[in-house]
């Protein structure tokens, strides 16, 4: 066996460690193991590294944490109690428009984004998105959809041939044009890390004066992401778009060529599904 | 929880098994912020949301898997959108390290019965190891390690595909291992692996080093 060969197989090892080889690789390495001194050595080391990290990762909360969030957690739910005396209306200006004395201030929390997330998938019915073991990433590629859409942040690039230098940052072709065939204007675009697969928020405006309206669209690999929230299928024409509603805004999400397309507007979900149609466009 | 006023909580199970796991989260909160204050609003803020989702949590299924779940997405929600996503194409990751894993006699040496004297200097290495690590690395390395979650728990916990797990832990393994020999060799408990082939002659140097780095150590604290 050469040095080569193990380090090839370096990474089986680790799954080997872990005990999530399938059978008859686990046969192999165990056979491999068996005479090969070297990823013998290399397993002992991974469970002495193993051992340190448990030693230097786990600990013990500071005292009075677990009554801070036990009191949070009660009050939490106290408001439930009192929101299910029928405060629904309520709850939704709490929940988006935040007044002096909303919850918010009383318990700290990350973002109204991440929060409305929630409440959405809550409000809806959905079926248990966060109980899906793998569901999760595309819904957070909707959540940052949405919120980038209602609060922008100014674009990184302001014109078509920039936005497509981000190519390069995100790892798949870009084409701001498809949408300008449809009357839109590029306003521009940036890189979005959310999380390790890069995407890009392309932000455009269709229409004039008054009847000017924002879009978004969200451009995303589509190999190693995908949207599992609740979208129905839609035809456009000829090519089938898939449309929802989040947090009031109209969704879209339409796929090509292994790139992706989520749209946020606050056009009607009609229009919305056909500026989505047009990544189909070959014009 | 002692109750002093008369609006004390009343006691809830779900909440009371959730604060179960609260070590554990924190723990990891701890690594994830690497600041224990904010690691404790952290978990707090985890909490919270928990309470506000339970309705959607099955009971039954790991909840231990879904509270993490939602630290992770907190995590990610709060502090991520400040570009420290950045660190993990030009951090370590993008060092090259093609090469992988260290020699078999190098290892050797690491797992002396000497060198394992060394194991409370060699935790301090791994914190600080831990800490330089991509966040997603570090992530999915301490929800394996110390966490034994099984790899369609941490996918689901960090919302990627499990290939993508295991290309984190295995990545995230072999940049914490690489970080401690080289801290193995800046200290002189392991020779560099240039001159490593020759086993029968490693033990000596490595052990003279050891002592020598022990005095250091001592002087030095």
């Amino acid at each position: 066996m050469t040095a080569h060969e193990c380090r090839d197989r370096a990474r089986m090892l680790s799954s080997y460690l872990d005990g999530e080889l399938e059978a008859a690789k686990l046969i192999e390495i165990d056979e491999h193991v068996g005479g090969c001194e070297t990823c013998r050595e290399q397993i002992q080391l991974l469970r002495a590294t193993r051992g340190s990290l448990r030693r230097v990762v786990r600990t013990s909360a500071p005292a009075g944490l677990r009554e801070r969030i036990g009191s949070a957690m009660a009050a939490e739910r106290a408001r439930e109690d009192l929101r299910a005396g029928g405060e629904g209306a309520a709850l939704e200006s709490k929940l988006f428009g935040a007044g002096p004395g909303s919850w918010r201030t009383v318990v700290p929390v990350a973002t109204a984004a991440a929060i409305a997330l929630i409440w959405g998938a809550a409000a809806r019915g959905a079926p248990a998105v966060m109980n899906e073991s793998l569901a999760g990433f595309g819904d957070d590629l909707l959540d940052e959809l949405v919120a980038e859409h209602s609060q922008p942040l100014p674009p990184e690039a302001t014109n078509a041939q920039a936005v497509r230098g981000l190519e390069r940052y995100v790892g798949f072709p870009v084409q701001p044009g498809s949408f300008e065939r449809a009357g839109a204007h590029l306003v521009g675009g940036r890189v979005v890390s959310l999380r390790s697969p890069r995407s890009l928020m392309l932000q455009y405006v269709v229409g004039t004066g008054d009847d000017a309206r924002r879009f978004s669209v969200l451009v995303y690999d589509a190999q190693k992401t995908q949207v599992t929230a609740n979208l129905s299928p839609r035809a456009v024409g000829t090519a089938e778009v898939r449309v929802g509603r989040e947090k009031g805004y109209s969704v879209a999400a339409a796929q090509r060529a292994g790139v992706g397309y989520l749209l946020a507007s606050d056009l009607d979900p009609d229009k919305n599904a056909q500026l989505a149609a047009m990544v189909y466009d070959d014009r | 929880m002692p109750s002093s006023t008369s609006e004390a909580p009343r006691s809830d199970a779900f909440a009371d098994e959730a604060l179960t796991y609260m070590d554990a989260l924190y723990g990891v909160a701890c690594k994830l912020t690497r600041n224990p204050t904010e690691a404790e609003d952290l978990v707090q803020d985890a909490f919270v949301k928990a309470m506000r989702a339970r309705g959607q949590f099955h009971a039954g299924t790991n909840l231990k898997a879904w509270l993490f779940r939602i630290l992770t997405n907190t995590f990610i929600n709060k502090y991520r959108r400040g570009g420290l996503e950045r660190s993990v194409l030009d951090g370590p990751d993008a060092d090259p390290l093609a090469d992988g894993w260290v020699s078999a006699s190098t290892m050797r040496q690491l797992r002396d019965p000497e060198t394992l004297a060394l194991m409370p200097l060699v935790e301090d290495e791994i914190r600080h190891a831990l800490d330089a690590l991509p966040a997603e690395f570090r992530l999915a390395v301490i929800l394996s390690d110390v966490e034994e979650f099984s790899y369609e728990e941490i996918a689901g916990i960090m919302g990627c595909p499990i290939g993508t797990v295991m290309s984190r832990l295995h990545r995230g393994r072999k940049l914490l291992q690489r970080t401690l020999y080289n801290h193995a060799l800046a200290m002189g408990i392991v020779k560099g692996e240039e001159r490593v082939g020759d086993s029968a002659q490693e033990a000596k140097p490595g052990t003279a080093n050891l002592a020598e780095y022990r005095a250091r150590k001592r002087a030095g604290t």
